[in-house]
């Protein structure tokens, strides 16, 4: 009966364990990263608040700069939009090893379908079409072979 | 009952290595189903690891002696409350408890619904449940604490006679809660690392974690001095004994940790520094559970050898390894913003006090790990005797007093030197005065020093603490009480007048008067200002034990002030005694009594005096301590200026 039992809590145990895994797969959402600490900066300072830098610059212990709330908020959405882009591009990253030698655009960070003359998602060009004809180049060409415009070393042109 | 346990712990731990890898799955994949899964397999760790706490509690208290851990830590004869306690006097215990820390505190850390999502805290959480994972693994096969006995018996060996004491009640929980919170740290840094997160945003979170660790410990570590002090035997609070100094060493790192991370938020810099120190700090965690249960070092605090200390100390290499690797894989995204422009500034102090407080540590962990070394290398261990460590950490602890009373005078960059130069001036002088005045009152240059330079650092960061709520009380328009009790929090500043209380303590032990004398009834002795007269010499039989308890009328001049009781425990199941000496304490000073022999005939005792001026400066100064970190992790809100910018720029007045 004890047996019986510890079989019967074993398999309850489990059942809540594993069932988030039995439900429909929900999408990926983005991570939602703490808030910047700091909203006071001042001279290379990162000050927790707007009371600590005035309590040091009252004590004669703070630079001669005045705090720019324009600019930490400016610094915190630059800050919060670089850290997503870098996690964008580790993702497509990740996903383009999946896809080994598919090209991804440079703008966004999509890989271009095989035919793709244009990122379908931010419009970018791909680099290997010629901006003037749209003629596709091999990787390594200096010159367009259809209108002759100069490409950069790397064929983007 | 003991069945039960055991498939619970193993059931712990096989969830405990699915929460590890779902979690790190979940994390690296970005799947919410199975970061819910590792999510709930850990709370499922917890509950497991909690049943088989309480299934070892009933055992205790049902005195099941067929189960070997029980017979080997109780007896029918043991007061209930030990009964209790011995739950974590063994190896065995001991771990199960650290495990349950760390199944806690996992849960509470990355397992609440506001914070889930996120990825480092599920990064942090395959962390903590791999390390779980490890302490169920040393539970489920060399500590085990539900194997039975071949033999059936009716009592067992009982608790140490001297871990019969209300000290065992608190230190050591408090201390394995300690070593447990700085799991939590560790584990946070290890995701960073690992899944690239930046480090600033996490910063205040790694911060507050660190607080608990570093007030656990710091208040086991005063506890475990408290109990030594009034054990006769242990050396008094401090003995610089292998297993305390272990302890003491991850102590402080973990407070150099601390002063690096203020850096590192206001500046931007240390970032791998900040790192290292937390992989460093959690490395000596593990270290010191290998002093406590290898073997390795002799110690009246060890719990005695077995194979588990070796695997602690192979996890502390691994964790050490693995820290290190990640840090020099990731040293391109961790440069600093910005450098230390000059030492005069609040970064160049905190700098100084990083080297000196990693320097204590090292000298410390090398005296302590020096015995093992040498047996090593030469066959024969060479202990170092108790002058090391006093020649070591006295200069390292007075620059450190010189730093603390400079710090109020710093500010972040250059601001310091461009700003007025009197209050750094001024506390020179202060300290100057302070140590000429009792160069001049007790005509000995080393104690001039010793009281000098802390009571000049307390009065130097009193007067900072009220400079601020004064300008806090401007700007803000709060009233006094307010303004003062919110800065209080701010930089610790209570913190630090209490370390400095305590050193103030530390420091009277310079001046300890003591006496060891043989008394009969009625005869009296002097000792410094006071007479001590024996009234009474009586002996109770209580079980297991017989015990004896001087009375002894404490007078100053012609005043009675006390009337002191010490004890005298001769245990049947120990030769040795167990003494516990009776105190009268003011804050002047402790006058500290205890037997350390009685006559066979029972009418004679020897007794030692002791005079501590100071001490109860050290446990109060322990206390104010933990009150200031606690205050520093109160949050608060968001605070509005009062007056207007422009009137900032003057300066409070």
């Amino acid at each position: 009966m004890i047996a019986l039992g510890i079989v019967v809590i074993l398999l309850l145990t489990m059942a809540y364990v594993l069932s988030p895994l039995l439900k429909m797969p929900a999408p990926a959402t983005a991570p939602v990263p703490p808030p910047l600490p700091s909203s006071c900066i001042v001279d290379g300072v990162y000050y927790g608040t707007h009371v600590e830098w005035a309590i040091e610059r009252a004590l004669g212990r703070a630079g001669e700069g005045e705090p720019d709330p324009e600019a930490a908020r400016q610094r915190a959405a630059l800050s919060t939009e670089l850290e997503q882009r870098v996690q964008q591009v580790r993702r497509q990253y990740r996903s383009a090893r999946v896809q080994k030698g598919r090209v991804l655009c440079v703008g966004c960070g999509k890989p271009y379908a095989a035919s793709d003359r244009y990122c379908s998602r931010c419009g970018e060009p791909h680099p290997r079409v010629c901006r003037r004809c749209g003629e596709r180049h091999r990787p390594g060409d200096c010159y367009c072979t259809a209108c002759g415009l100069p490409l950069p070393a790397g064929g983007r042109p | 009952m003991t069945d039960i346990g055991t498939v619970s712990l193993w059931l712990a731990l096989v969830f405990s290595i699915y929460a590890a890898v779902a979690a790190w799955l979940g994390a690296v994949g970005r799947r919410p189903a199975i970061l819910s899964s590792a999510r709930r397999s850990q709370q499922m760790v917890l509950a497991l690891v909690t049943l088989s706490v309480s299934l070892l509690l009933t055992l205790f208290l049902r005195y099941e002696f067929q189960v070997g851990y029980v017979f080997a830590h109780s007896s029918v004869s043991l007061a209930w409350p030990y009964t209790l306690v011995a739950l974590w006097s063994g190896q065995e215990g001991s771990l199960l408890l650290w495990a349950w820390f760390v199944a806690l505190l996992a849960c509470v850390a990355t397992c609440r619904r506001a914070v889930w999502g996120r990825l480092v805290e599920a990064g942090a959480l395959a962390t903590l449940a791999a390390f779980q994972g490890f302490l169920l693994l040393l539970l489920c096969t060399s500590l085990r604490p539900f194997v039975l006995l071949p033999a059936w018996a009716s009592d067992g060996l009982g608790l140490h006679p001297l871990l019969q004491s209300p000290g065992m009640l608190w230190h050591p929980p408090v201390t394995i809660l300690g070593y447990a919170a700085f799991s939590l740290p560790y584990a946070y840094s290890i995701s960073l690392l690992a899944l690239q997160q930046p480090q600033e945003r996490w910063a205040p979170v790694i911060r507050r974690w660190l607080f608990v660790g570093w007030g656990s410990l710091g208040l086991g570590l005063l506890l475990g001095a408290q109990w030594a002090y009034t054990e006769v035997g242990w050396g008094g609070y401090w003995s610089w004994d292998p297993v305390e100094n272990a302890t003491l060493a991850p102590w402080l790192v973990s407070t150099a940790l601390l002063h690096a991370t203020a850096v590192q938020q206001r500046r931007h810099m240390w970032r791998a520094w900040g790192l290292f120190l937390n992989v460093v700090c959690f490395t000596l965690i593990l270290l010191a559970a290998f002093v406590a249960r290898s073997g390795a070092v002799r110690s009246v605090h060890a719990y005695g050898a077995s194979s588990a200390g070796f695997a602690l100390l192979a996890a502390g290499g691994l964790t050490l390894l693995a820290g290190v690797y990640l840090i020099l894989r990731r040293a391109s995204s961790l440069r600093s913003e910005a450098m230390v422009e000059t030492v005069a500034s609040r970064e160049g102090l905190l700098l100084l006090v990083n080297l000196l407080l990693v320097g204590l540590a090292a000298a410390v962990l090398l005296g302590t790990l020096f015995p093992p070394i040498t047996q090593m290398l030469t066959g024969t261990p060479v202990v170092l005797a108790r002058s090391y460590y006093e020649h070591l950490t006295r200069p390292l602890g007075i620059a450190l007093l010189c730093l603390m009373i400079l710090a109020p005078a710093a500010g972040w960059r250059r601001a310091a030197l461009n700003g007025p130069i009197w209050p750094a001036a001024a506390l020179a002088g202060l300290a100057a005065v302070m140590g000429t005045a009792l160069l001049l009152r007790v005509g000995d240059i080393s104690l001039a020093i010793l009281f000098g330079l802390p009571a000049a650092g307390i009065v130097s960061h009193l007067a900072d603490l009220i400079r601020r709520a004064h300008a806090r009380r401007h700007l803000l328009s709060e009233n006094w009480i307010a303004a003062f009790m919110r800065t209080v929090r701010h930089q610790g500043g209570l913190v630090h007048v209490a370390a400095l209380l305590m050193v103030l303590g530390m420091a009277g032990g310079m001046l300890k008067v003591e006496a060891s004398v043989t008394l009969q009834r009625h005869q009296s002795f002097s000792l410094g200002p006071y007479q001590l007269r024996l009234a009474d010499l009586a002996t109770e039989a209580l079980p297991g034990r017989e015990r004896h308890i001087a009375t002894v009328d404490v007078s100053r001049g012609t005043r009675h002030i006390a009337t002191l009781k010490p004890e005298y425990d001769v245990h049947t199941a120990s030769t040795q005694p167990v003494a516990r000496a009776a105190l009268h304490r003011n804050l002047r000073e402790d006058l500290h009594l205890a037997v350390t022999g009685v006559s066979s005939d029972g009418n004679a005792v020897s007794v030692r005096a002791a005079v501590n001026p100071l001490m109860l400066w050290l446990w109060l100064g322990g206390a104010l301590m933990l009150l200031g970190a606690m205050a520093t992790l109160w949050p608060v809100g968001e605070q509005r200026l009062a007056v207007a910018k422009p009137a900032l720029k003057g300066g409070a007045t």
